[in-house]
């Protein structure tokens, strides 16, 4: 590059001198400083009373014996919770659960709303009204829709139905629903003969999930990625178009390069939905069958409330989440400044 | 007007940020102390308070019974106390204990509520350190030899060591189906199922005419879908289940994977639907059941309430249906699944009993409301007459013959048998589960369902691993 040769006061990417003023400046900043602590200090006190007393509260209920509850008497016994966690297969699976609903709903979410925003860019009879079908699934609550989900997803719902008219599956002599048999054929041959019409089982729970929540939020990435492409340079696209790229390349090579920052604030909102996910799979499946469709979420749950109020253990999982949730948050963060144009640049300018 | 200052302003918020710690940190402590103070001071003034001068409000809490049953035993209850009103709130089993938990950490628990034997809803070993010794407050009302009042064994069974948690409202049993007769009937099948071809043969026949025959829900946390395998258990080796629940033989017995594997022909013989591990006990099987969409289900002597014309009508309309026209229920004893001549016998004990908040403000009116449904022939004759439970005061019976019956002439016999049967079951039902164990027979359940993928045997080794025995009580 010619710009190797550049001295770094000619570079445009270098910040400008900060202003330093006189005296009279920095007294008005001594003047404002104790007036705006003091408007903050309510706020401060009152988030840090909360939300940081009970993280470490929590902090020190995972040190007490792993089934402790109150009103028992505690004593701390140090990290045995976090060992019996490392230790817990349910612990590992619910993270394995954490990572695949992640990845698919982060790579169907961002394609899906790429894809309906660039077509809603262009010139869509009724358009306005598929915006409003598309993002409506997002203002629905999870309780109002789960019934239906667990209604949609049934033995003899509705999916079932489609199947069994699209000559997918039939009705056996006992009542229960089988594959016909080329379908049956096809499966065993991929590894999944032990799969039936029943899609609250261990094989197809967690996609369940994954496929409602997908749906109940694919409006979000639509309306994210709609109003990014609409900051998009028109001159970008007809520069591409007088190059003579088509639709496909110009939304590949054109748009989608440009929405980056917005794919990674879908990731990050991703991987956090992913992390604290708990309504859709305590109301569809209660994190089952047999644990099949559990996360930490709905763990996390069972083990402070389902069951046997393991406080101390419940407590650690906790812990285990808020610093699962920090590094991933950090990870991301640093991989979005990285990210930066700017930063790009000034990496190959370096160079 | 002079505004407030920063300074004000932040002073408020530290100071309440100080009080709401020191309420916090201190409401602990402040409720043992207060709760100590109650059990010492009934122990001395249960005499002066034996007649109860009570009035007030007392708000019980519970997964059971049903709000309209309740509401019966507090009208009844009213009669002779008009001045203390009874605040119920009726919870689904999953939300009774999340909903208890939370309140009691804040404070807002309330003054009386459920308590069972065992299990993992309402079990004493989770909520019997919130309530108070009922011994001085039984003792002083009903005088020495106060628990032989009781059917045998059920105030033991509601203790913790020689603290009595709750007082029994009454027992159950559990170890049967219940059938629609109606069904039945009409179909040309016969009541009585005594061996495992015996029910496929019924299964069959409800299939043929677009009827579910038996509806079970496992997508839960809660053990009623353990129910069958214990009847199964009982019925390939009568003493296995028991011996397994003291530690004497493994979840991982031969038994128990054979158990297993009957529960899955009973699948692919289309006896359990294909939906079990898609729904749940409570709503969709009982649902299934009062809609008369399925002809069997399996549940405890409690359901026995729907089979009055009233309670039906309104189940079956809180099951979706439009007009109700109420049918004969009735008891079935559980065919002999394995073929070996044994069948499976009731399991039960003392159902539920009340407990008393050791933080309760409303002593007075929640001992008199407390006794009054446990300890009273008036009470105790609503229970009875609710048939929700086995009355838990000896020699008290429903009024069979004023319930309102759909079918009275074959139900009374019928039902007096089967309370009869359950206030002598030797076997209990809850007692000795630890809610781990009834929890990884749930997932045992579940997998063998839902999992062809897993053997029986593997599901019974995972079993075994999650399961805890309870201390010897």
């Amino acid at each position: 590059m010619t710009t190797s040769t550049a001295t770094a006061s000619d570079s445009p990417l270098k910040p400008a001198a900060r202003s330093r003023s006189g005296g009279g400046a920095r007294t008005g900043h001594r003047h404002r400083t104790p007036s705006g602590l003091g408007w903050i200090l309510p706020g401060f006190v009152f988030v840090f009373g909360l939300i940081y007393f009970s993280i470490g509260y929590s902090g020190y209920i995972s040190l007490l014996p792993w089934d402790w509850r109150p009103p028992r008497p505690a004593s701390v016994v140090g990290l045995d919770s976090y060992v019996r966690a490392f230790h817990s297969a349910l612990f590992w699976t619910s993270l394995r659960h954490t990572l695949v609903f992640f990845v698919a709903a982060f790579v169907v979410q961002t394609t899906m709303g790429i894809v309906f925003a660039a077509i809603l860019h262009s010139r869509v009879y009724a358009s306005t009204f598929f915006k409003v079908v598309i993002f409506v699934p997002v203002v629905i609550a999870p309780a109002i829709m789960a019934p239906v989900h667990r209604r949609v997803f049934a033995v003899d719902g509705p999916i079932n139905w489609i199947l069994q008219h699209l000559g997918l599956l039939r009705v056996d002599a006992t009542g229960n629903r089988i594959w016909t048999e080329w379908v049956g054929w096809l499966l065993s041959h991929v590894g999944l003969g032990s799969l039936t019409p029943n899609w609250i089982q261990p094989a197809t729970a967690l996609w369940v999930i994954i496929a409602v929540q997908i749906w109940s939020s694919i409006g979000m990435a639509f309306i994210l990625f709609y109003a990014s492409m609409g900051q998009i340079d028109p001159e970008i696209i007809q520069a591409a178009r007088i190059d003579g790229a088509g639709n496909v390349r110009t939304l590949v090579s054109v748009v989608v390069p440009n929405l980056r920052p917005t794919i990674l604030s879908l990731a990050i909102l991703n991987a956090i939905t992913a992390l604290k996910l708990f309504d859709y799979p305590y109301l569809i499946t209660a994190g089952g069958p047999a644990h099949s469709s559990e996360f930490l979420g709905t763990y996390i749950y069972a083990e402070l409330f389902g069951v046997s109020q393991h406080f101390g253990y419940a407590a650690a999982l906790s812990i285990l989440l808020l610093f699962l949730a920090l590094g991933v948050s950090i990870i991301m963060s640093l991989s979005a400044r990285e990210s930066r144009p700017g930063r790009r640049i000034a990496r190959e300018w370096r160079a | 007007m002079r505004g407030f200052t920063p300074v004000a302003v932040t002073a408020l918020a530290v100071g309440s940020m100080v009080a709401l710690t020191a309420c916090s940190a201190g409401g602990g402590e402040a409720g043992a102390t207060s709760g100590e103070a109650t059990s010492a001071g009934g122990t001395e003034t249960s005499a002066e308070t034996s007649a109860a001068a009570a009035s007030g409000t007392v708000t019980w809490w519970g997964w059971t019974p049903d709000t309209p049953v309740a509401e019966k035993y507090i009208a009844a209850f009213n009669e002779v106390y008009p001045d203390i009103t009874i605040q119920y709130t009726n919870y689904e089993n999953a939300d009774y204990a999340p909903t208890m938990s939370t309140a009691f950490q804040t404070g807002q628990g309330p003054d009386i509520f459920d308590v069972s034997a065992g299990g993992n809803v309402g079990g004493k070993q989770l909520w019997g350190d919130y309530a108070m010794d009922l011994t001085p407050v039984a003792q002083a009302e009903l005088g020495d030899g106060w628990k032989d009042m009781f059917a045998t064994g059920y105030v033991d069974q509601l203790s913790v060591g020689d603290k009595v948690v709750a007082l029994p409202l009454g027992g159950v049993a559990a170890g049967f189906f219940w059938i629609d007769k109606d069904l039945f009937d009409k179909y040309g099948v016969p009541t009585e199922l005594k061996t495992y071809a015996d029910l496929k043969k019924a299964c069959d026949t409800f299939q043929s005419n677009g009827v579910q025959c038996f509806t079970m829900g496992t997508n839960s946390t809660d053990t009623f879908s353990t129910e069958l395998l214990r009847t199964i258990t009982n019925s390939i080796e009568p003493d296995y289940y028991m011996a397994a629940l003291h530690g004497d033989r493994s979840w991982d017995d031969p038994v128990m994977v054979q158990a297993l594997d009957m529960m899955r022909q009973m699948q692919d013989d289309g006896i359990i639907g294909q939906d079990a591990t898609s729904i749940k006990q409570y709503p969709e099987s009982n649902n299934n059941f009062l809609s008369q969409k399925a002809a069997i289900v399996q549940m405890g002597t409690w359901y026995a309430q729907y089979a009055a014309k009233e309670s039906m009508l309104n189940s079956m309309e809180g099951a979706g249906v439009s007009n109700p026209v109420p049918f004969t229920m009735m008891p079935m004893v559980s065919p002999d699944f394995a073929g070996k001549g044994n069948i499976p016998q009731y399991v039960g004990e003392a159902d539920y009993g009340i407990a008393i908040n050791q933080n309760t403000k409303n002593l007075e009116a929640a001992k008199t409301f407390v006794m009054w449904l446990t300890a009273t022939k008036e009470g105790q004759q609503d229970v009875a007459n609710a048939i929700d439970l086995v009355p838990g005061l000896v020699g008290v019976e429903a009024d069979w013959n004023n319930l309102g019956l759909v079918s009275p002439d074959i139900q009374i016999p019928a039902f007096k048998k089967l309370f009869a049967d359950a206030a002598a079951a030797k076997e209990s039902r809850n007692l000795y589960i630890s809610a781990e164990t009834g929890n990884a027979q749930v997932i045992a359940v579940q997998q063998a369902l839902a999992d062809r993928s897993v053997s029986s045997q593997d599901i019974a080794k995972q079993a075994e691993a999650d399961s805890v025995d309870l201390p010897a009580q």
